[in-house]
């Protein structure tokens, strides 16, 4: 958790004791607060995308990076991009909160950022040269997928 | 008791003498090394070695209070799904975040506290400093004899019951259409089927280990008692020619 916030000071033996129960606790609650200012009729099924969008997209980039030839282990980098999910979580309670677009659009763009930064300091290590951008590619996707998620979900926020 | 290895508290002093014995045994220093060379990166394993160490412990004491929560804790969470209006009102929201964490509690529950206690068998993940690849331990105490038959029924039958009611609803989920139901219903079996893949791991391995070693321990009974018997039926034949001789 805390490489993910201090990305300079991450380094490969943290990744060795690695767990799936931040992953889950921040999974559940972006899709807890995403879902929450849903409107009635949809609050199942945004609850429901979120958490099979970020379960499902975080195993086949693993599983696409392994698949590259990646040195890494299944569930170190199911970890590795849970964690990684973190900021995307401050983005969406500062999201929620309200304000214009150009701010939600900012504050979502530094947030990406930080997300795939600290992903790819490890990811990218961790997969051979000549195939970076095929591994990374799919990481990109993925936090853009749930940045905008994130983004349309406080469109229908009451306080914006 | 040898160095590194911890002698779980499943059983009387007899157990103890026969562990000793054990330890020294070429096959299960591998074990004892493996398991105080984890201590330190195991989960449960550091009050587990605390409680162990104080062998006066009864497995009656400890069976008995393991039993009931081993029980309860994957009942928990099949309960709070099943009768939604009566812990968290039958909103989607609150009980799939409910049933998910007992879920995973139930199952770090099984895998790292009641598996040890009840059965004597656990598994977990190593990452290989040298290479980065992870291995996956599955293991089993020696002692596999002295686990008392009721813990294990009671272990095995929660262990299997769990996924199966998951399956059962599951099916029912497809069937009726229910698709966002599916959604925490498949995690779930997914979370009681890993605890069931990984104990039944175990158990292979325990049998391969009892069958390894009852081999090799009747193999040295049974020589002892061959060479006792050569030497009191030569002792029993001299006697006899003595006896002769006089008379």
């Amino acid at each position: 958790m805390l490489c993910v916030l201090n990305p300079r000071k991450a380094n490969m033996q943290t990744l060795k004791n690695w767990d799936l129960w931040g992953p889950l606790v921040l999974c559940l609650t972006l899709a807890t607060l995403l879902s929450w200012f849903a409107p009635y009729e949809q609050k199942s099924l945004v609850f429901a995308s979120v958490f099979v969008i970020v379960c499902c997209g975080a195993t086949v980039v693993t599983v696409n990076a392994l698949l590259l030839g990646g040195n890494i282990s299944f569930f170190q980098s199911v970890c590795v991009l849970g964690y990684c999910i973190f900021p995307l979580n401050i983005a969406s309670v500062i999201c929620l909160i309200g304000g214009p677009l150009i701010w939600r659009l900012a504050v979502v763009a530094v947030c990406f950022f930080w997300s795939t930064s600290a992903s790819l300091g490890f990811m990218g290590e961790l997969v051979p040269t000549n195939r970076r951008a095929l591994a990374v590619y799919p990481l990109f996707l993925f936090y853009t997928s749930i940045g905008w998620l994130i983004l349309i979900a406080a469109r229908t926020s009451p306080y914006s | 008791m040898s160095g590194g290895y911890v002698a779980p508290s499943l059983g009387s002093a007899d157990a103890e003498g026969f562990m000793a014995q054990l330890a020294q045994a070429p096959g299960s220093s591998l074990a004892s090394n493996a398991y105080g060379g984890s201590a330190a990166s195991g989960n449960g394993s550091s009050s587990y070695a605390a409680t162990a160490t104080n062998s006066s412990y009864a497995s009656a004491g400890f069976g008995s209070a393991a039993r009931p929560a081993e029980a309860m804790s994957g009942a928990l969470a099949l309960l709070v799904y099943l009768i939604p209006g009566l812990f968290t009102g039958s909103e989607y929201v609150p009980t799939f975040v409910a049933v998910v964490m007992l879920s995973a509690l139930d199952l770090w529950t099984v895998k790292n506290v009641t598996g040890r206690l009840l059965v004597g068998l656990r598994w977990w993940n190593e990452v290989d400093e040298a290479s980065g690849r992870s291995h996956w331990r599955f293991e089993s105490f020696e002692e596999q004899r002295f686990v008392h038959a009721t813990d294990s029924t009671v272990f095995w039958t929660a262990l299997f019951v769990a996924p199966a009611l998951w399956l059962l609803l599951a099916l029912g989920c497809v069937l009726t259409l229910k698709l966002h139901w599916l959604v925490l219903v498949v995690v779930c079996l997914g979370m009681t089927g890993i605890n069931v893949y990984g104990y039944v791991k175990c158990k292979k391995d325990a049998r391969k280990k009892i069958a390894a070693l009852s081999g090799s321990v009747a193999q040295e009974y049974g020589g002892q008692i061959l060479a006792r018997g050569m030497r009191l039926w030569q002792g029993g034949a001299q006697q006899g020619e003595r006896q002769k001789v006089p008379g």
